[in-house]
């Protein structure tokens, strides 16, 4: 997995360890933003009823935001949700919260909407927090409100690679705006396994990620008995220099999101990263979207399959594959004869 | 930027870290002096406090605190790891040196009993001052019940909070009053252009131009005994500043002998940083003057900080402000950081709403948002008035040849330049001269830092030269990353290169550092020398503690010798005492 860690990831690091406690000092200085995506899945949100509820969760949120704020004065957020509801029209899919598209703002952030948001929020905090609650508060209201109350599962797929590439476009066009000052990450807040994760968009905004240096955490929200399924979210904040946890003691949120991930790009290199999971490292298939740990790979695209296509045709690249491969790869073992040295290669726990 | 703007933080620091314990304590009380206080801090102070702060006794052990640090960095290749003391380290001491000096965390002993050995052992914790975090706590969540009371008990908290719920009617009535400006954006950059006009105003006054009105005599005699000007006859004045002393008060200074002060060589220095560090300067000078007149510096900070938080383009009431905050407005007006009505018709009356300005939001900001706020203002200003270019800073050009052009008939920047330039034609839009040796000793002679004069230059370049440095960096980074590509031993730490953005001529930055160079052969530090020890153990021990609290300036191992600076002497001192002790009761132990 070394080969994922992009270079440039452990370049800065070297240097920033090599260099001079005054470079540390001058990262005080650069400020920051903070990209939050939320998993509202309502049906993992229930299963999860008694530990922790939304409500809880934003409140915790509320207060992360504030923090994160406080670092610097220009320091910036943008929430997201990944909504995994979709009825094909407006509402449904991933949206930005905040900045809201609705409530109007000047380049200050200083206008504030009709908010409903006011009564949820102490008219007496600092501004510059109220204003970003309220309308996290009043979006996130909003489109709780247009969700059905017909939930039909075929409705449902997972939108967080949606919301990811959302989230570094947004990164993309701040850096642009700011001359590359600003440093940016993402962390997510996700309470679905993935195994409904569509793989190849979600690798590539890992990789998009990567290549733009920004670091995604992952807050895993969990039963206490649950089994960790988060593979390639996983993989994402191993990729990125980020941080992966599992909570199951949802209550105490805020100090979580207030000592795990509020450490600062500038920090990341000279503490230690409390990620505390053995990362697994393997891939889902392409066809059958299931986690495998043995399967074939296209030699053409790189394309992994737990199973050998119909039409012997690869689903991605549409190359034909060799007809005598196959055939030897779908012959079951005899004992005593190698016989797996194919073009096909089966390959043994990594693909990667 | 960053070193000036270091300089400026490190006087607030400084000064802040001078107050009483009395004092924080009270001004821990307002929860926006605390967001202020705490954004000044270094980033692992940061993460620490925020760590700290929602649990749920605010403490933490030294070895915990030490366990988050990565201590050993991935790379040793030549120096041996026992000489070597990571920057992590010397970072992490740093960060809680601020701390304790801040009165924000405190040490506490503790005895622990291991529950497996049934041994004691102390234990080093930290405490997060309980003041603090619940100002904090209180700004980050906006204030439960519980801790309402204290809210309110700080006075420039009431007044924040004030404006916050006055702030819808108020909006109401400012559309009614003036019909023509009721859009924030023309506010904002009427308030960028007075607050700007205002504060050059007194830049102007500092080199001497001719100006249609002089700043206010408050501003005159905070330049005064801020050491940035000085009146005519030196000697008369010595004296005339005594009895001022004497007096405790400052303002009846003779307003015609004020008119006529002359620029120092810290002026030129002040001159020469940027305008957030400028303006905390004066700050800090006004705070000393505002003690010496009884004025509550609790109030005067606080007030200071929540200025700070503000919002660009707001009004605000003056009503809730307390008396001593009253006093300040008229000053701050003065030098532009509060905008205040005035009715034409009437000039004794005021408006009791005040508008904060760039100046005065962007105070607790840093320095990057600053000069993208400066450049922000520049722009619209430059709007306002397109005839008059000479406020767009980014006028200088520098060749290779140490020639400069600068696109200018500002007399104020023309009289900035002139301190290390020499200056040899002056046209109706520029001046051209020529960087010497001469020249740029006599800056230096007069003060002012090479440091100070490249930043000048790189703040002030012409968008072409910027425009240039930056394509070169994107070709220069290119390049590495294509090379880079290439090779395959990228990670030994000596391949990496970061390429910097190289506005100024790489020739001329390198030839104005020797020149400083030239006249700084030898450096002073006031410290201690240790020395005589019995053996290496000892001495190894002791420089090593020294270096890890970064208070080693030179060492001779062969010697056994090494020096300490003066504020880190006594706890090395302590240091050793520690460790005679030790050793004598290790000594004394095995022999009975």
């Amino acid at each position: 997995m070394d080969e994922i860690a992009d270079r440039v990831f452990q370049a800065d690091d070297v240097s920033i360890a090599a260099g001079s406690s005054s470079t540390l000092q001058a990262f005080d200085e650069s400020p920051s933003s903070l990209s939050l995506i939320i998993d509202i899945n309502p049906l993992q949100w229930f299963r999860l009823k008694d530990q922790i509820d939304l409500k809880d969760l934003s409140r915790s949120i509320c207060i992360y935001l504030n923090c994160h704020l406080s670092l610097n004065s220009s320091n910036k957020v943008n929430v997201l949700v990944a909504n995994n509801f979709s009825d094909g029209e407006e509402n449904g899919g991933s949206k930005i919260l905040f900045p809201s598209i609705h409530t109007k703002t000047d380049e200050h952030g200083s206008s504030f909407g009709n908010s409903q948001g006011k009564n949820l929020v102490n008219p007496n905090m600092y501004r510059q927090f109220r204003f970003v609650d309220e309308i996290f508060l009043e979006e996130l209201h909003s489109i709780l409100q247009k969700e059905p109350t017909e939930l039909n599962i075929k409705n449902f797929k997972n939108t967080l690679s949606g919301a990811l590439s959302i989230s570094l476009s947004y990164i993309n066009k701040l850096n642009l705006s700011n001359d590359g000052l600003l440093k940016s990450r993402i962390l997510i807040i996700s309470v679905t396994d993935d195994d409904s994760l569509p793989y190849i968009s979600t690798m590539n905004c890992i990789f998009a990620a990567q290549k733009m240096k920004v670091p995604i955490d992952v807050l895993k929200l969990d039963k206490k008995d649950g089994v960790n399924n988060s593979i390639f979210l996983q993989q994402a904040t191993d990729a990125t220099n980020g941080i992966f946890q599992k909570i199951t003691h949802p209550k105490g949120l805020v100090q979580y999101l207030s000592t795990s991930f509020l450490i600062d790009s500038n920090l990341r290199s000279i503490l230690i990263l409390p990620t505390n999971f053995k990362i697994d490292f393997r891939s889902s298939c392409f066809l059958t979207k299931k986690i495998i740990d043995i399967g074939y790979v296209c030699s053409v695209c790189l394309c992994i399959l737990s199973l050998i296509p119909k039409n012997h045709r690869c689903p991605v690249c549409d190359s034909k594959f060799d007809d005598k491969v196959i055939e030897k790869l779908l012959k079951k073992p005899v004992v005593g004869v190698s016989n797996t040295n194919g073009k096909k290669k089966r390959k043994i726990n990594s693909v990667m | 930027m960053s070193v000036s703007m270091q300089g400026s933080k490190s006087t607030v620091n400084e000064y802040l870290e001078n107050l009483p314990d009395s004092i924080h304590s009270k001004l821990y009380k307002s929860p926006a002096t605390c967001l202020a206080i705490f954004r000044l801090l270094p980033s692992l102070s940061k993460f620490y406090i925020m760590t700290l702060i929602f649990t749920e006794n605010a403490t933490v052990s030294y070895p915990e605190l030490n366990k988050w640090l990565r201590t050993s960095p991935q790379h040793h290749s030549n120096v041996s790891d026992a000489l070597h003391v990571s920057p992590a380290k010397l970072y992490r001491n740093e960060s809680l040196k601020r701390l304790k000096s801040l009165n924000l965390i405190k040490e506490i002993r503790r005895q622990i009993t291991n529950p497996n050995t049934g041994a004691t052992t102390s234990v080093l914790f930290f405490r997060l001052n309980p003041i603090f975090r619940d100002s904090l706590r209180n700004a980050l969540s906006g204030g439960n019940t519980a801790l309402g009371n204290l809210t309110n008990t700080a006075a420039a908290t009431t007044a924040v909070v004030k404006d916050e719920e006055g702030d819808v009617e108020m909006q109401n009535d400012l559309n009614g009053m003036f019909k023509d400006e009721n859009k924030d954006e023309i506010k904002i950059s009427f308030l960028d252009k007075w607050s700007l006009s205002k504060w050059e105003n007194i830049l102007h006054f500092m080199v001497g131009s001719e100006l249609e009105e002089l700043p206010s005599v408050g501003v005159l005699s905070l330049l005064k005994h801020s050491g940035l000007m000085e009146t005519h006859g030196k000697n008369d004045d010595l004296m005339n500043l005594d009895k001022n002393e004497n007096k405790e008060d400052y303002v009846e200074d003779d307003v015609s002998t004020l008119q006529n002060m002359k620029i120092t060589k810290e002026g030129f220095q002040f001159l020469l940083q940027d305008i957030n560090s400028q303006i905390w300067m004066l700050l800090l000078q006004y705070l000393k003057i505002s003690e010496r007149l009884m004025m509550n510096p609790v109030d005067v900070l606080n007030f200071i900080f929540v200025l700070g938080s503000l919002e660009l383009g707001k009004s605000y009431k003056t009503d809730s402000l307390s008396s001593t905050q009253k006093i300040m407005l008229d000053d701050l007006i003065d030098y532009g950081l509060i905008y205040q009505r005035q009715y034409p018709e009437d000039s004794e009356r005021k408006d009791n709403h005040f508008f904060p300005t760039r100046l005065a939001t962007s105070l607790t900001s840093d320095s990057k948002t600053f000069r993208s706020a400066t450049q922000v203002m520049n722009k619209s200003i430059n709007q306002f008035d397109k005839n008059n270019p000479s406020k767009d800073n980014g006028a200088i050009i520098i060749e290779t040849n140490f020639k400069l052009y600068c696109y200018t008939d500002s007399p104020l920047q023309i009289a900035i330049l002139n301190l290390f330039v020499h200056l040899r034609s002056r046209f109706s839009n520029m001046v051209c001269g020529i960087i010497t040796r001469e020249s740029i000793r006599k800056a230096l002679v007069n003060g002012i830092t090479a440091e100070q004069i490249i930043k000048y230059l790189e703040t002030h370049a012409h968008s072409q030269m910027k425009k240039q440095a930056q394509e070169k960096l994107l070709r220069k980074i290119d390049f590495e990353s294509s090379t880079h590509t290439n090779e395959t031993s990228g990670r030994d730490g000596k391949n990496h290169f970061t390429p910097e953005l190289e506005i100024i001529p790489p020739t001329v930055i390198d030839q104005i550092k020797l020149w400083q160079l030239e006249l700084e052969r030898i450096q002073t530090f006031r410290g201690f020398l240790f020395k005589d020890f019995n053996n290496d153990l000892e001495f190894e021990k002791l420089w090593k503690y020294a270096t890890e609290i970064g208070v080693l300036l030179w060492k001779d191992i062969n010697k056994r010798q090494f020096f300490v600076t003066q504020e880190g002497n006594l706890q090395v001192v302590e240091y050793a005492n520690r460790m005679l002790r030790r050793q004598r009761s290790e000594q004394s132990t095995p022999q009975p």
